[in-house]
Formats: C-alpha cells, structure tokens, sequence
C-alpha cells in the first residue's frame, strides 16, 4: 500500500506543479499574487470539455490548440493590471485578479449553469496493471503530459535569451532594466506564459477530474500552499513543493481523518511562511 | 471639518435612524428591518476590514474566520453554558479578538501579500478545526442557537436591530478616531513605507497589532450577530468565503482607507445587492466582479475619490 | 455630502417599503439555490413546482383562485436564507413556504417559519433534527436521513444476511456535512450497532466533498477487504469514487449508495458506467407500478426530457399537497388563511404518486410522514436505475 500511496501521491504532485509554476512565476517577476489563477484552470477544463464534446477533440490535444486564445486572454488581463500605478500595484492587482476570478466563475456559470462537468474519453477506464500497483490510462497520459510541459518550460527559462531575461527581472528588475531589458515586455511575456501553464492545467485535468464555475477556488488553494513551501518565485520549489504536497496528502489520509487532511497542508503553510518564507531551498535566489 | 463635528454628525444620524422603530411597525416590515441589519453589519465588516486593509495596510483575506470564531463563540456558549444568546454576543468579539491577538503575534511580521495568504490560510485552519472537533463543535452538522427573550421581551428582531446598529456606529467612530488619532497617522505611515515608519523609531508591531484587534473585535461581533439572526450555524455558512469578499469589496468601492468609503460603500451596495439577488438571481456576481475590476484599476480611490474630485472641480470652477 | 447620505437613507426606506395588495392568488414561497454550487438540484425542483402549478392552474385553479410560486435564490446559505424567507413572508405575502433542499437551509428556515405561524412543508431536506424539535408548522412529507437506508437494512437482514451464514465486513464512507452525519448517525451506524453480531464495522470514515483525490482513502478501504461497501455521497464525489474504485479494483459483493448522488442519472454517464452493479437505497421514485405514477413519468418526460428521479416527484407532490390543504382555506387575510393551511395540513391524509402521505407524530418526531415504507433498494443495471427491494415493487432481480 506504502508504494501505491506514494506514487499516487507523486501522480497529482506533478498535475499540482504545473499549477503553481505559473502562479509562482508571475509572483517572482511581477511582485503579484494572481488570484484568478485556479479559474483560469476552472476555464481550462471547459474549453476542453466542450471540444470534446463537440468535436471529439481530445483534451490533450485541446491543451495545444486553445493556447492563442488563452494567450489573448492573459494579454487582456495584464492589460489591467498594468493600468494600475505602481505605488499601489502590489495590493490593488490582489483586488484587481479577484474581481477577474469573479468575472471568470460567473459567466461560465451563466452560460454552462452550475452543473458537474466530466468527459468520459474512450480510454478512461483502462487500467495499467504494474504488479499489484493499479493507474488508470488517464492518471499515466496527465501526469506525463505535465512532465514534458515542465520539461519544456524549464528549456525556456533556463536555456533560452527570453528566460534568462526573465530570470533577470525576477531577481534584480532595476539592474535588469539598466541593462536594457524592457521589463513591461518580461512582465507581459511572464504573465501570458503563467495563464498558458494554467489552462494547460485545466486541459489535463479535465479527463481525472469534475468541472464546475467554481472549483478554482481548490485549485488556487493548493497552489498558493506550493508556492510558500517552495518559496515564492522558485520554480525549482514549486516543483519541489507540489510533489512534496501530493506525496504528503496521499500519505497522511489513510491514519487520519480525511475531513483533517488540509489541516497538514496549511500548518506546513503557515510554519513555511513564518519561519522560513524563502521556501525549502531557503537562500535568497529566486527563479 | 473637525473630528468633533463629525462625531456630532454622526450620533445625530443615529439617533434618527433610532427613531426609525417609533414609525414603521417592526413587526409587520421584518423584510425590510432585515435589510437595515444587513446595511449595519455590512457596514461594520467593512471597517473592521478597512481599519486593518485601509488605514493600516495589512490586506486581510481572513476576515471569514473572525466571523466564524464570534459566531461559533455564540453558539457553543448558548449550547453548552445555556447562556442567554445576548450574553454570549458579548463574549463573541473579545474572543475573535483573543484569537486575533494570538494571529497578530504569530503572523503580523509577515509583509503585504504574504500577510494576507497567512490570513488566508488561518481562516481555513479554523474552519478545517471546527470541522474535525466533531464531538466538540457538532462538526458539519451545525448548531442551532435558540433566541432568548431579553428584559421578558421576545421582540427578537428589534433587539437584533439596536445590536447592530451600536456595533456599526462603534465601528465608525472607532474609524473617525483612529483616521484623526496619532494612532491613525502611525497606520497610513505603516501602509505608506513600513521601513520609513520603522526607522522613524515607531513600534510598528505594536500599532499593527493594535489595528488587528479592532478588526478582528468588529468582525467577531458580527459573526455573534449573524448567529443569533440565522439561529443556525455550520461550518460552511460562518466562515463563508463571501464574509471575505464583501468588506473588500464594499471598502474597494467607496474608497479604501477613507472614513467615508465604507459608508458611502455599504449604503449604495446592500440595496443594489439585494435588489439584484432578488431580480437577477444569477447574474449579481458578475456585476460585483465587473465593479471591482473597474474600480481597483481606474478607480483606485474608489467613490469616495471620484465624489472628492468632482467637489474639487466644481469649486475650480466657481472661482 | 451629508445631504447626499440622508437623502439616500430615505430614497431606500422608499425603494424597499413595498406595497401590500389585496390577495388575488395564493401564493407559495420557496428558497431555493439557484447559483452556487446547488443550483442544479435547485432547477430540478423549479420544473416540478412549475409543472404542478400550472395544472391546478389549468384546471381553474382552488376555489377560483389561481396559485403562483415565489422562488428566492439562497445559494444554500442558511444566513441568506433566512432573509429570503422574511421577503417572502411580507413583501410578497406567500401563505407557505416549500422546500429549500439542503438541510442546512431548512434548519434556519423552519424555526422562523415556526415562529411566524406560516406553514413549511419540506420535500427534500432530510435531516432528523429538522422534525424533532418540536415545529407546529412545520411539515415533512419525504424520508428523513435516517429512513434514508431502511430498504438497504431490510435488504441486508432478510435477503444478504441468510445466505451468507457469516458475519460480513463492512466498509461505510459517508460525506462530511449535515446529510451525511444524518443518515450515518440515524440511519446506517445506528443499524450496524444493533446488528453487530451480523455485520463487523471494519471502516467507518466521514470524507471531505471537495477532494481531488479520494484514492489513498480507498486504498485504505481496500487493505480491509470488506464484504458490503456503503456510501453516503453527493454528486461530484460520488463520481469520483466510482471510477477511483474501478481504477483501484476494489471488488466488494454489495456497494451500496444511500439516495442522494446515486439515484441520480448524472452519477451514471458522469462516470462512464462506473457505477453499473451498484445499489442505492433512498427515497424512492414513487410506486412504480402505480398507473397513475406511469402517466405522471411520461408527462414529464415530454416535457423536460429527462426521466424524473426522487427529487422531482418529491417537488411535485408537495405542490399537490399544498394544493389538497388549500382547499378548505376560507379566510381573506393571510394571517388566518396560513392558520388555517396549518391546520388543514395537519389533517391531512391523501395519495399520491410518491406514496401515502399522512403528516404524524411518533418517536419524537413532529408533523412526520412515517414514509419508513416510501424508500426502496434500487441498482444501475446497464444504465438504468431500477428498483428491487422490497419484493412488491421489484422491477428486476438484484444482482450480486
């Protein structure tokens, strides 16, 4: 059972990483904390869903083929968030996001109603049989489909001249714009580059998980408590963190009560951020 | 103007108000009694909100778990000490604010959005205990908070009222004092540059926390009275996510960090609100959320500031 | 500015003071969830309200007045509620208030309702505790939680039980709210206690609704290997067990819902047949063999498209017995003709196609259908929910 918890653990960890990167991305170079994150995954699922259900496109591919309006809609939203004066970025952009997340759940409410979503892809009760280890076909295809999209975006930010300009802005902006690097045009890269990871989130998640206007709200939680334990702005700790986090819920379920399981995750929160805010890594990189 | 006129203003404004009872029947409006209540507390979660978020500039995303201690602090006091629910509202804002203090210390070193995440998840670590002390708290089942007659009356509604109606003019004037007080200028200073503050050789620790008491004494009494009005409390509705969201919303509208906003806030949104939970049932969110969108980018001042700056004009214009 | 502040203190008393008219209908007020993450359940109740009112309306109505519905969203708070329940009462004069859905809602509602003499019949709330307090007004035609597994009792003692010859495990996981906790502390729990010699507890666990993730709990279940799993869930987590069970081969004899999420279509096509082979014991959908219920499901089907389950009969009939009570009401202003709606209630004694519904009060509890007999054991067999507990109104044979 040991090993199963474990790997179950380590399954959902992965689809939790791709989550916060993006949330903890947007925090390290835009000083941040967008709080429409989870709906844009909320949105991510029924865009995929839809798809399938209107032209039998899989989700995974959906993922790739949704990403312009996506990338739009995060242009429209940093868009807002850059109108506010700098002076008051930090809080207002708080409110600002919130404002979206409502915007967001709500109309997807009005037009698809409140009701539970799911798509039954043909596949999805296959069942890869390891030994005595169980996983269902879309727990393999999601969790895998989220390491090459890791895999990639690491590529970018590590390898590439726009993520080690990213990684400039993130840690040291005044010194990175004396260099010549437009920080407006990192920031807006940045953000549409969080919105994406997000939907693709959402795209992935939709074959193991229901949707419905407001189950942002679980996804947003989560990530926020990633994003403390790996320290706000490391990727490195985010990734760290959500398999820290999936392990840790799938281990601790089976010895308490399950109604007690986030009280885990938001004490490591709260300790995480008292006591040592720059994450596991400690130290004071970020990105 | 000076603060004494203002606090004048304001006691007169109330005294009316208290008059309101000599001239509508109570009994027979309870609808609309109930929306004057919910215009009070309203009104008191979002300067118990503002004081804190507005003056002080420590954005709260936890005010939810203030609201569900004073109301969980009512309920298990009239279910297990069989306390009049009166008594027990008393005890319901001194307690959320024990727990406030408790917060204060562990959290309140924690800077601007970091503070407001650690607020977040102390509201959700309350709610989760609330949950899990089953044997305790009655768990999701919830527990019913039986009305008890106060001075041999059982004009429930009307008591309701007069408690909520102190509470909100304790949480204005607690406003215009702290906006007019050293105090006040320490909290703006605070919001303003906290490492100015610090080095000007201010404890500002001290007046965060102090701004974290009021707040959290505010909301915890509304929570008590919320109780006490739905007679009824779980798990899900005291520390409903909304008891958040409406103070900063209220606060955001009318002008945040402003005595006024709140006011100005609270009175033009509870009717608009509730008109439009009950024309358009589905759509009030969207509009809420449009508003906010508007407000935290173009407006930042909020109506206050608009309302400021048409004044400004038309005297630019007289001259 | 101080102007502008009175000023907008009066236009509001002025906005809200709303004028009373003379009553032309009866009206009938019910808080409802009509947004939030109720809302679909909400709808299902909106349809059968509507579709009995316009029938006794198509008919002429009662006594020559015609009846109307008042719906107010509540989002299932019970805070919200509660002023829902109050506008209804005075600005829109509703003689009765009927259903509201989740049992937190009509735990706030019914005290009130109770306090200002107006009549609540429920349809669908099912807590115990919402009927054991005491309310003269307030009525409950359905199963409470805790009659909520009556047939899967009955079921297990008289049919599972004696074949077996051996003590079975069983597995119970029920969700962590106020439904939940009801049919686990009236219903299941209380059952397994007094049957101990037959039936071994191994896991007993109240979930949180909103996981992602309910494998490691399952995995749990599965290292206890377990005879008879039952399950007290809503939809989404009903869901999300099912296939989380296939996945995870959990292979018991009996997997049993209690009502609610497993009675209903969606969990089936949701689920991608997941939960083909499981039983659900709850309220039932009426005597199915009853001509007139026939009549009733493809009327309805006509018009929703849908095949009706538990909620929607239960909406339905409590129009119809609203309508039967609002017969012998005589008076003209609302305070007595709520009086006598109370009392024509209490009296009453009438058929419908969800049983027989006499209002009684026994065991504690007040104004209680004694509806023990109006729950039955049905089973998803290829896509369908069919009843086959108890024996007289079996569509098919169970199967484990």
């Amino acid at each position: 059972m040991l090993i199963e918890l474990i790997l179950n653990g380590l399954i959902i960890g992965c689809i939790y990483a791709l989550i916060a990167v993006g949330l903890t991305l947007i925090f390290g170079v835009m000083r941040i904390i967008n709080m429409c994150h989870g709906d844009l995954v909320m949105l991510g699922m029924y865009a995929s869903i839809i798809l399938y259900e209107k032209y039998s496109i899989l989700p995974y591919f959906s993922a790739i083929l949704l990403q312009p309006f996506f990338l739009l809609l995060g242009a429209l939203i940093y868009k807002l968030i850059d109108h506010i004066p700098l002076k008051q970025r930090e809080m207002n952009s708080l409110i600002l996001t919130l404002g979206v997340s409502f915007v967001i759940s709500t109309s997807v409410m009005l037009i698809f109603s409140a009701d539970y979503r799911t798509v039954t892809l043909p596949f999805s009760q296959e069942v890869l049989q390891l030994g005595v280890i169980r996983i269902g076909y879309p727990y393999v295809i999601s969790s895998a489909f989220s390491i090459v999209i890791i895999v990639l975006f690491y590529y970018l930010i590590m390898r590439t001249k726009i993520g080690r300009a990213i990684r400039a802005v993130a840690s040291d902006p005044e010194t990175a714009s004396t260099l010549g690097i437009d920080i407006k045009k990192i920031s807006f890269l940045t953000y549409s580059i969080g919105v994406s990871l997000a939907s693709i989130a959402g795209c992935i998640i939709s074959p193991i998980l229901y949707a419905y206007p407001f189950v942002g709200g679980i996804f947003i939680i989560k990530a926020f408590v990633i994003v403390v334990l790996g320290g706000m702005g490391s990727i490195h700790g985010a990734f760290l963190g959500a398999l820290l986090l999936g392990v840790g819920e799938s281990l601790i379920i089976p010895y308490f009560e399950h109604s007690m399981k986030d009280l885990f995750a938001f004490i490591l929160f709260i300790l995480f951020l008292l006591f040592k805010p720059t994450g596991i890594f400690g130290g004071k990189s970020r990105v | 103007m000076d603060i004494r006129k203002k606090i004048v203003i304001v006691s007169i404004i109330y005294l009316c108000v208290l008059l309101l009872p000599f001239f509508i029947n109570m009994q027979e409006h309870k609808y609309l009694m109930d929306i004057f209540l919910h215009l009070n507390l309203a009104l008191t979660l979002a300067n118990s909100w503002n004081i804190l978020g507005g003056f002080a500039g420590q954005v709260s995303f936890g005010h939810a778990g203030f609201v569900g201690i004073g109301a969980y602090t009512v309920a298990l006091l009239v279910h297990y000490l069989k306390l009049s629910c009166w008594t027990a509202l008393l005890f319901s804002g001194f307690f959320s604010c024990c727990i406030a203090l408790f917060l204060g210390l562990l959290t309140l070193k924690l800077r601007g959005p970091y503070f407001a995440l650690a607020t977040l998840a102390t509201a959700e670590i309350a709610k989760i205990i609330v949950v899990g002390a089953r044997s305790f708290t009655m768990g999701t089942q919830g527990v019913a908070v039986e009305k008890t007659p106060l001075l041999g009356s059982e004009n429930y509604l009307v008591f309701l009222f007069l408690f909520a109606l102190m509470l909100s003019f304790i949480s204005i004037i607690s406003s215009l004092l702290i906006r007019y007080s050293k105090t006040g200028y320490f909290f703006i200073a605070i919001r303003e540059s906290e490492n100015a503050t610090m080095a000007a050789g201010i404890n500002v620790f001290k007046y965060k926390v102090i701004a974290l008491l009021i707040s959290g004494y505010l909301a915890g009494a509304y929570g008590g009275i919320l109780a006490i009005h739905t007679g009824f409390v779980d798990p899900e509705s005291a520390f409903d996510i909304s008891r958040t969201v409406e103070p900063i919303f209220i606060s955001y509208i009318g002008g945040v960090g402003t005595v006024i906003g709140p006011i100005i806030g609270s009175l033009l949104l509870v009717p608009i609100g509730e008109v439009l939970r009950t024309e358009f049932t589905t759509a009030h969110l969207l509009f809420y959320g449009i508003m906010l969108i508007l407000f935290a980018t173009f407006f930042p001042k909020g109506l206050a500031g608009l309302i400021k700056l048409g004044a400004r004009k038309n005297v630019a214009k007289n001259k | 500015m101080k102007k502008t502040l009175i000023l907008l203190l009066f236009l509001m008393i002025f906005l809200l003071a709303n004028n009373s008219y003379a009553q032309e209908v009866f009206k009938i007020g019910s808080p409802l969830p009509l947004t939030g993450a109720g809302a679909a359940f909400g709808e299902k109740f909106k349809k059968a309200y509507q579709m009995a009112i316009d029938e006794i309306n198509s008919k002429g109505g009662l006594n020559g007045k015609k009846l109307e519905l008042v719906m107010e969203d509540t989002q299932a708070k019970p805070t919200l509620a509660v002023t829902a329940a109050k506008k209804l009462m005075e600005s829109d004069k509703v003689i009765a208030l009927v259903g509201g859905w989740s049992s937190g809602v009509a735990l706030a509602v019914a005290p009130f309702a109770n306090e200002n003499k107006i009549p609540y019949l429920l349809d669908h709330p099912a807590l115990d505790d919402i009927t054991r307090k005491g309310y003269g007004y307030v009525f409950r035609l359905q199963p409470t939680t805790g009659m909520y597994g009556a047939a899967l009792e009955s079921f297990l003692l008289k049919q599972v039980y004696p074949k077996e010859k051996k003590k079975l495990k069983v597995a119970y996981l029920y969700v962590d709210n106020a439904f939940g906790q009801g049919v686990a502390k009236y219903g299941i729990l209380a059952f397994l206690d007094k049957n101990k010699d037959k039936f071994d507890l191994v896991i007993k666990e109240a979930y949180d609704e909103k996981a992602l993730d309910y494998k490691p709990l399952i995995l749990k279940v599965k290292s206890a290997n377990p005879d008879i799993i039952i399950l007290t869930s809503y939809l989404t987590d009903g869901i999300l067990l099912a296939k989380q069970f296939k996945e995870l081969g959990i292979t018991a004899k009996i997997i049993s819902g209690t009502g609610a999420g497993h009675s209903m279509q969606d969990i089936y096509e949701k689920s991608g047949g997941a939960v083909e082979g499981y039983f659900t014991s709850g309220p039932w959908h009426g005597n199915i063999n009853d001509p007139k219920w026939k009549e009733w499901r493809k009327k309805w089907e006509a018009k929703y498209g849908y095949i009706p389950g538990e909620h929607e009969v239960e909406g339905y009939v409590a129009i119809y017995v609203l309508a039967e009570a609002l017969k012998s009401v005589k008076a003209k202003d609302v305070n007595s003709q709520r009086q006598q709606l109370r009392d024509a209630l209490s009296k009453i004694d009438m058929k419908t196609i969800f049983g027989r519904i006499k209002f009684e009060n026994f065991d504690g509890y007040t104004n209680q259908n004694k509806a023990y007999s109006l729950t039955s054991l049905s089973q998803w067999q290829k896509g369908k929910l069919l009843q086959v507990w108890p024996k007289e109104i079996a569509e098919a044979q169970p199967k484990y």
